[in-house]
């Protein structure tokens, strides 16, 4: 496994991402109550919008820790037939908070991940959180001569 | 017992008469409202006001590897007021780092051997901090005390002037010695000039003196100097102070002691519901420092004849071309945090105009505030807060953060309350030996 750069198939996104592509539900309040134990958990799957695509999160520190670097693996299966890994996907990545925007994000991160790719299976390490509440992470996929957006929930920091 | 507490106590009593008659009652008593401050918040505002305090122990720094020893804080101390290492003579980090005035000096921008362009913040609780300066240009507290040293408009000095003031005093020499050893034979005046530095420009004298010097006695040099530093830290890392009114409150809101709840006005109540509840202030001002320790971009408009500042782009292509940095060659660890820190810097675009989230204890104290010390009270900070984006009209350096659309319409009487609540922020005041020059290194 090697740095992002050296390896096809994987890239980050370094720009800020101003627009995404999905309606988003609506941020539901973290300050007004506090968040269930469902609420805190990271969904172990999510499909992209249009289903082409199912992200399987591999592992993600339970619970995401609070102004501390940490690292997710995930990888990507064919949304049409989730037992068909997609070796050849290529993924950018961006991590933000929406605090009720409906597009986009009203901020990223303080860091800029590294992500690689080995055998199908992606790496993502230098993530970090530095508020609470409902982050989002945006995975853009291309694979099979597609593109799709899929959405994880992430949530900060169980506390 | 003075009224006061007499009042609280019959209070404490009530709460316990209610309880127990909850409990008699086959009643939860949980399910209860509390009769103490407790009521005052929602479950999620109490959680969030339990971040914010106690205080607690600045994190180690394992960057310096005499962080925590006393002879290091001695030595760090004396280096601190010792303003025989500018230019004039006159200028000490404690000329700008006043212990009086909250570690700060009272004016907008800082003035050394020339008038600055930003704020002096406070060191008290810096030690908490993974960035230093607004701008996150040094990664840890050793390599930020070398700056102001080398900067022309702060100490005006260079290295060597430095080294040699140090090697030319014989108790700080010692006291040198017994913490980092022999330092390098300053007395080889051919090997050593008088004055010498990097320096941008290479045709400066000072950059072409240390252009001139055997690479050993330059790494031997920056050793020394590096090493100044790593003591001033030492002694900074004692400037940790929490203890304050509102760290009063938490405490007595944790144990339910009614009485101890008097640690804070009403008004600073309402004050801290609407900074941890609708305001979001804790957002970005979290944790025990009321600041995240990150950079955000408030979006304050230039203001006339003001220079725009990159903030932290510029900074962290600064600290990562630092060889003071925490993964450079004088780095007690470059490994672990220090290494992350470094690897994982956001992109400059994305930081553009960014700046570092000031601590809000003994934000009182402090004045005038932001990094260009635009505004002169907590009064006419809070108000920029309360106009949103409004106050943002102008020319902005980089985006305003959307974070700040959560922030609502806060009414003079919010507004008010907010400010009651930054009063009850400054600590218990540091021991007095850390803040005089101490008589010997
Ligand atoms: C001429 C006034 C002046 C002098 C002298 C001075 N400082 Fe500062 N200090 C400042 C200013 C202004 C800043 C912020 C500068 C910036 O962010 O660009 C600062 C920032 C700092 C910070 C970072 C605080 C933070 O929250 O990021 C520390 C720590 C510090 N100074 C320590 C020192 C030490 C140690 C010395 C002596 C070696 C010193 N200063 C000398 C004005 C001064
Ligand atoms: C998006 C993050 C963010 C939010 C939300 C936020 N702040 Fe700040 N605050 C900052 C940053 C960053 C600075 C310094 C900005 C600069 O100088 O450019 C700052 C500066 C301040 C200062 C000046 C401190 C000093 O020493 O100069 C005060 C006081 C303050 N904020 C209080 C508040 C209050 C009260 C709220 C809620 C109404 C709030 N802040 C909301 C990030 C934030």
């Amino acid at each position: 496994m090697g740095p992002h750069s050296s390896i096809k198939g994987a890239a980050v996104a370094a720009v800020l991402a101003l627009f995404a592509f999905a309606a988003f539900p609506a941020f539901s309040g973290m300050k007004m109550a506090m968040p269930t134990a469902q609420g805190f958990a990271v969904a172990k799957e999510v499909y992209s919008s249009d289903r082409l695509f199912l992200v399987k999160v591999i592992s993600i520190p339970k619970p995401i820790p609070f102004e501390k670097y940490f690292g997710v693996q995930f990888a990507i299966y064919d949304g049409h037939n989730p037992k068909r890994l997609l070796r050849d996907a290529k993924v950018t990545l961006f991590a933000g908070m929406r605090h009720g925007l409906k597009h986009g994000f009203a901020h990223g991160m303080e860091s800029s991940p590294k992500l690689s790719e080995n055998g199908g299976v992606f790496t993502v390490k230098g993530m970090y959180f530095h508020m609470m509440g409902p982050w989002t992470l945006k995975a853009t996929v291309r694979a099979d001569g597609k593109k799709d957006v899929a959405y994880l929930r992430l949530p900060c920091c169980g506390k | 017992m003075t009224l006061r507490e007499r009042r609280g106590a019959s209070i404490a009593a009530i709460g316990v008469i209610a309880a127990l008659s909850a409990f008699a009652l086959g009643l939860d008593a949980a399910s209860t409202a509390p009769s103490d401050d407790r009521a005052l918040y929602t479950q999620s505002e109490l959680a969030a006001i339990f971040r914010l305090s106690p205080l607690g122990t600045p994190p180690a720094d394992p960057t310096d590897g005499v962080a925590n020893d006393p002879r290091a804080a001695a030595l760090g101390q004396y280096l601190f007021f010792d303003p025989r290492f500018s230019a004039n003579g006159k200028i000490s980090c404690a000329s700008c780092h006043i212990p009086a005035r909250g570690f700060t000096d009272g004016r907008r921008v800082a003035k050394g051997m020339a008038l600055g362009t930003r704020n002096t913040p406070t060191i008290i609780n810096a030690a908490f901090d993974e960035w230093y300066f607004w701008d996150g240009r040094a990664d840890s507290m050793w390599a930020q005390a070398l700056q102001p040293l080398e900067n022309p408009r702060e100490f005006g000095g260079d290295r060597l002037v430095i080294l040699h003031a140090v090697y030319g005093d014989g108790p700080l020499r010692n006291a040198y010695a017994a913490l980092f050893g022999r330092p390098p034979a300053l007395g080889e005046a051919k090997r050593f000039p008088a004055h010498a530095r990097p320096a941008t420009d290479p045709n400066s004298p000072l950059a072409k003196a240390w252009a001139a010097m055997a690479p050993s006695d330059r790494r031997a040099a920056d050793r020394m100097f590096s090493n100044l530093g790593k003591a001033i830290e030492a002694y900074e890392r004692r400037l940790v102070a929490g203890g304050s009114p509102f760290d009063r409150y938490v405490r007595a809101l944790k144990a339910g002691d009614v009485a101890g709840e008097e640690a804070m006005p009403v008004a600073a109540k309402r004050g801290l519901k609407l900074f941890v509840g609708r305001a979001h202030c804790d957002l970005c001002h979290s944790g025990p420092l009321l600041s995240d320790g990150q950079f955000h971009n408030l979006g304050l408009p230039l203001l006339l004849g003001e220079a725009p500042d990159p903030g932290r782009a510029a900074g962290m292509a600064e600290v990562k071309a630092s060889i003071f940095n925490g993964v450079g060659p004088f780095s007690d660890d470059p490994r672990g945090l220090a290494k992350q820190k470094l690897e994982f810097l956001p992109t400059p675009k994305s930081a553009l105009g960014k700046f570092k989230t000031p601590s809000l204890r003994n934000v009182a104290l402090t004045a005038p505030y932001m990094h260009d010390g635009r505004f002169a009270s907590l009064r006419e900070v809070i108000l920029f807060y309360a106009e949103g984006k409004a106050a943002s009209k102008g020319r902005l350096v980089g985006v305003r953060e959307k974070t700040l659309s959560l922030i609502p319409h806060l009414s003079a009487n919010e507004q008010s309350d907010l400010v009651a609540f930054l009063k009850e922020l400054d600590s218990a005041p540091l021991p007095p030996a850390l803040t005089r020059p101490p008589v010997a290194p």
